[in-house]
């Protein structure tokens, strides 16, 4: 007994596709439902119109048709057969691509590292010139250029804030001079 | 005697160049007229079709045997067809040309065909343009399912074998098929 519409099984039902105890029950079923049995008359009519309709479907020259086929089917052998012949011949330019590729991306990453590096020492503008010297000094006070002084073998022996002239004036003492002892006094 | 398709794929997978010959001469205008109901445009019925005749040939060597020959087939050429509407789905909203009638029901815009006959053609231009128009509002496998069942006369339990799918979902797309042809055949 069924006790929902039974929706799904009204084109089989009418295609005789059921089995014997479902055909029965869908059979009973439309006796007593006006809209199941609406449902299955109009699924009838609509396949009847579709068949209608795709039987009004001529095929083309199949002549025509066949030739077409087996001018794709002979290209596509075509280039079966020269995708296996070529296997190695890809290989090498994918390779080549690689490289090619790998060079670039370092001549990229050295561009940009040198761009950055040159934006660091681009000259300052001209009104910060004449602030650049104390700021200079305040730098090797506070130790924040310490690896420059480090070029000078004199500087091991001064104490940096007792001898503030000599290192002032580093610039015009030679990095290579040995440290005497005037310098120490 | 002549030999079955199964016969003959096996033969074909053997690179048997008549019974390839034979398998396409049996087919083609079926799988042709099959494409074009589910596609709904000439030429790409034609690519669809003997792309399938291809594949067939590229891959008869995986028939195995088990479903019959014409399950196997409509399967390849069912799911080219599907993949064809779903690759070409947001072109024809983009360009209501390339899919026209689908409300109208008028003839499509196909390109130029190279056979004789500008009367035959428009003829046939104008059925799939009515067909169309009939199945604008149906999934693809939904208008695969109907079509294999009204067009193939195929059961549902053949349709869930060509969709890849159980019998009681090859059921569903049928009802809700013919429940949007129903409605599109009452519109008109």
């Amino acid at each position: 007994m069924i006790t929902r519409h039974p929706e799904t099984a009204l084109v089989p039902y009418l295609r005789g596709e059921l089995s014997g105890e479902e055909q029965t029950s869908v059979a009973r079923h439309l006796e007593g439902c006006a809209s199941c049995r609406e449902a299955a008359d109009g699924a009838a009519s609509a396949m009847r119109e579709l068949a209608r309709r795709v039987e009004d479907l001529s095929a083309p020259d199949l002549a025509i048709y066949r030739a077409e086929l087996y001018r794709k089917l002979d290209a596509r052998g075509e280039l079966a057969a020269r995708g296996n012949a070529e296997p190695r011949s890809w290989r090498p330019r994918i390779v080549g691509l690689s490289l090619g590729a790998l060079g670039a991306a370092a001549a990229a990453l050295i561009l940009i590292f040198v761009m950055r590096q040159g934006a660091r020492v681009a000259p300052p503008p001209i009104d910060q010139l004449a602030t650049q010297e104390g700021t200079m000094q305040e730098a090797a006070m506070t130790g924040a250029d310490v690896g420059l002084l480090r070029d000078y073998p004199m500087v091991e022996h001064l104490d940096l804030l007792e001898n503030y002239d000599v290192i002032a004036h580093l610039d015009e003492v030679s990095p290579s001079a040995p440290a005497n002892d005037e310098n120490r006094s | 005697m002549e030999l079955s398709d199964e016969e003959l794929c096996k033969r074909v997978a053997e690179r048997d160049a008549q019974a390839f010959d034979l398998l396409v001469e049996r087919h083609q205008a079926r799988a042709y007229r099959l494409a074009c109901s589910i596609v709904g445009n000439e030429a790409d019925a034609r690519d669809v079709s003997q792309e399938a005749f291809i594949r067939l040939y590229e891959s008869a060597k995986r028939f195995d045997g088990r479903s019959r020959f014409s399950t196997w087939f409509h399967r390849i050429l069912v799911n080219l067809c599907i993949d064809h509407q779903r690759r070409n789905r947001w072109w024809r909203r983009l360009v209501p040309l390339a899919g026209p009638g689908a409300e109208t029901g008028e003839p499509a815009i196909d390109p130029p065909s190279d056979e004789p006959g500008p009367e035959l053609d428009a003829i046939r231009k104008q059925s799939i343009g009515k067909l169309r128009g009939l199945l604008a509002k149906l999934s693809p496998k939904q208008r695969a399912a109907v079509l294999l069942q009204v067009q193939e006369g195929l059961s549902s339990r053949e349709i869930a074998a060509v969709l890849e799918c159980s019998e009681n979902t090859a059921r569903v797309h049928v009802h809700r098929g013919i429940t949007e042809l129903r409605k599109a055949l009452k519109r008109k």
